[in-house]
């Protein structure tokens, strides 16, 4: 488990986030990042949420929102280290990175954080872990999957957000 | 012969062209001075945030990028429009805003989605 404690994080010059009560991210749970555009979803992934788990050893995948730099990254090294792997769409790319994770986990057993900013494949990525236990933080507008505790970014000006966790 | 079919294409999966200044962007879709204000204008009832020619846009959200997208393309100088993947990264109140400006919008517009 993973805990953010409450506290003022100035993300960028221009914006910051007060996080209300702690965020804990528990083992084999599901949350769902809820906010309007510019809430700050995606800094608290980046800016916090990933620093964090990085000094753990855990499996973070991180799959960010408008991701066809990260598409092109992935292809590149698939097309090096692993040449009859074909990555042409975001749906190629989740498989292929859940395979390498389930090569990984068979050789060491490690918490599995699976994270996806707006992934259109959302609905896939939950249902592809099925090797092991994992907990899945997400933001998506149009769609919360079933028994996602809430996570809420309440933007208070153009420069600050409060986060709190719906009890 | 002009392509009738030639339209501009806007797609919310890679919403912005460049990745340092407005000003880039503003150049890219060709809007004029009148059309820039209007952009900061639309932009600033939409997020609250003010913009101008040096902004980073590199530090927008990504449903924000998305709106900047859109508004450079309708004040664009371009007569037809491709959206792609629109509604994807928006909120639902944003969401609804800008499907208003584009039905009132005199351009022609397609609105797609790949994914």
């Amino acid at each position: 488990m993973i805990c953010i404690t409450s506290t003022t994080f100035q993300i960028w010059p221009e914006f910051g986030l007060e996080i209300k009560t702690p965020l804990m991210f528990s083992a084999g749970c599901s949350y769902h990042l809820d906010g309007s555009n510019g809430s700050g979803k995606s800094s608290l992934i980046t800016q916090i949420l990933i620093p964090e788990l990085q000094k753990q050893r855990t499996y973070t995948l991180y799959f960010e929102q408008q991701m066809h730099l990260q598409l092109y990254a992935i292809k590149a090294y698939a097309a090096i280290m692993q040449k009859d792997a074909l990555i042409a769409t975001e749906a190629d790319l989740i498989r292929f990175m859940m395979e390498n994770l389930r090569t990984a986990y068979a050789s060491e057993q490690r918490d599995i954080y699976l994270i996806a900013d707006e992934s259109h494949e959302l609905e896939e990525l939950a249902g592809l872990c099925d090797f092991a236990p994992f907990t899945l933080i997400y933001t998506s507008h149009h769609l919360i999957l079933p028994d996602s505790a809430i996570i809420t970014f309440q933007p208070v000006s153009p420069k600050l957000s409060h986060v709190y966790a719906e009890a | 012969m002009k392509d009738q079919n030639r339209c501009l294409i806007a797609d919310a999966s890679h919403p912005l062209i460049s990745n340092q200044t407005l000003l880039d962007e503003t150049l890219l879709n060709n809007l004029d001075a009148d059309a820039i204000l209007a952009l900061y204008e639309k932009f600033k009832s939409l997020t609250g945030l003010s913009l101008y020619a040096g902004y980073p846009i590199n530090t927008l959200s990504g449903g924000q990028k998305v709106i900047l997208m859109t508004y450079l393309c309708l004040l664009s100088p371009a007569q037809r429009i491709n959206f792609r993947n629109l509604e994807h990264a928006l909120d639902q109140d944003k969401l609804k805003i800008i499907q208003s400006d584009i039905r009132i919008s005199n351009k022609t517009i397609t609105l797609d989605s790949t994914e």
